[in-house]
């Protein structure tokens, strides 16, 4: 499992090429969903330190569910999307590469977690936590991606695929973190329940009304919460 | 994985399907060595064609020296259709009707064009066309249809339903349009002058009717998209 890790971090073109090849996927495949699990229990974990208890539980699961919910939603998409695009795989490399793509950015995830966890140990404020979680999720992206391009070639159609895909993974991968929310913990509520009971549209809606409110700022938005902030925020800033 | 599905969708291309049955010029190459390619790259789909052979390849009637013939691409566009009413599962039944639209009504006008302009694409070429982008369609939708059943599923406002599912049709038809055209270049190409330039108008035109067409059939199909609208 250590190897597999090491291969991934060092040479993902390696094990990217021995899915291609259907070479040895079953123990990589294996490997890569306890990376997956391992890597974002723990983040979990620590996006749910914020507000402790039983949240640290909450998120952990959450999260642990986002990550391979978005991945077996989006390899159908992946395996159709690279198929159309010049890349007729079988599914089982299909499925293996999009496996090692997500056990990568698992492991940043899972390097990032002290990180997290010791800002939020030094008082972090809400925003703070959640652009540390943002910015860990990007980098993770951006480690997957790699993976994903290597994994992909440089032959043709190499940036339309990968840019149709991503497009997919975002939307999916977002709209699963969003119907599982909240992770944080918002600080304006007391307590934080496991599935929220708030009807907010959806991810995409709310970007376009966010977007619409960064436009045309008409007061409080469709969908937005319309209650105070409390001094929960301001109470844990260092 | 790869066995099963050569053996459980083997009768949709039979002949040209199977590496065994295959004469050998139609076998996949062997690989070529890759000690001369950097580390850090993989084969990319050029020398995929040297990849073992795939469902989705044949489906996508990418094998070399694939043979056309009418009942091979009419399975082909049924079982593209098929795939495309997956995505219909969350949105409706009608999303394989944008595509059994363009197939029967479109492209036969198209022929009619292509026959005045004395272009040297024949209906067999044309059907092949239509077949392999309909399947390219199809394999989209249907790769989609987890993502889409998804957003049906848990999104609490129409509006997305709608953006996502036109989205997931508008790639489709961008993908198919793409394959349709690509597939009749070379042969517009080898036509005499007069003729290519009749399509140089004659394709975008197609393409732009067969978009709308599509787009209105699936309006008037999927009514759970205009809902929000």
């Amino acid at each position: 499992m250590i190897t597999l890790f090491n291969r991934l971090l060092r040479s993902p073109a390696e094990v990217a090429k021995d899915c291609r090849a259907d070479k040895g996927v079953a123990p990589i495949a294996a490997n890569a969903i306890a990376a997956i699990v391992v890597g974002t229990l723990f983040f979990g974990g620590a996006v749910g330190s914020w507000q402790g208890g039983r949240q640290i539980a909450f998120a952990a699961i959450k999260l642990t569910l986002v990550g391979l919910g978005t991945l077996v939603v989006c390899v159908p998409a992946f395996h159709a999307i690279t198929a159309v695009f010049g890349r007729p795989w079988a599914l089982r490399p299909a499925i293996s590469i999009m496996l090692i793509a997500g056990a990568r950015f698992s492991l940043i995830l899972l390097a990032a977690t002290p990180v997290l966890w010791l800002a939020i140990n030094l008082g972090a404020p809400y925003h703070l936590v959640k652009l540390l979680a943002a910015l860990a999720y990007a980098l993770g992206g951006l480690a997957a991606l790699g993976l994903l391009l290597r994994s992909l070639g440089k032959g043709r159609d190499q940036l339309a695929t990968v840019t149709v895909f991503v497009g997919v993974f975002l939307l999916v991968g977002g709209q699963a973190a969003w119907v599982l929310r909240p992770y944080i913990g918002d600080p304006r509520h007391g307590t934080t329940p496991f599935f929220t009971n708030e009807r907010e549209g959806g991810v995409a809606y709310q970007l376009y009304v966010s977007a619409r409110q960064l436009v045309a700022p008409t007061g409080p938005a469709p969908g937005s919460q319309t209650t105070a902030p409390s001094s929960v925020d301001e109470a844990r800033s260092p | 994985m790869n066995a099963n599905n050569a053996v459980s969708l083997a009768p949709a291309f039979p002949a040209s399907a199977d590496p065994p049955d295959d004469p050998p010029s139609r076998r996949p190459a062997p690989s070529p060595p890759t000690e001369d390619r950097p580390p850090t790259e993989v084969a990319g789909p050029d020398e995929a064609d040297a990849d073992p052979d795939t469902w989705a390849r044949r489906f996508l009637g990418q094998e070399k020296g694939a043979a056309a013939s009418w009942p091979d691409e009419g399975r082909r566009l049924a079982i593209a259709v098929s795939m495309a009413a997956l995505f219909g599962v969350s949105l409706g039944l009608g999303a394989p009707a944008g595509i059994v639209a363009v197939s029967v009504v479109a492209v036969p006008a198209f022929a009619i064009i292509l026959a005045l302009a004395n272009a040297p694409v024949d209906a067999m070429s044309l059907g092949r066309a239509t077949a392999r982008a309909a399947a390219k369609a199809g394999l989209v939708l249907a790769g989609l249809a987890p993502a889409a059943a998804l957003f049906v599923v848990t999104v609490e406002d129409a509006i997305t339903v709608t953006a996502v599912g036109f989205g997931g049709l508008f790639l489709a038809g961008a993908i198919a349009s793409r394959s349709f055209a690509s597939e009749l270049a070379p042969l517009i190409q080898a036509a005499p002058r007069a003729t290519r330039n009749v399509m140089t108008l004659a394709m975008p035109a197609f393409l732009l009717f067969a978009a709308v067409l599509a787009a209105r059939v699936w309006w008037l199909a999927l009514p759970s998209l205009t809902e929000a609208l």
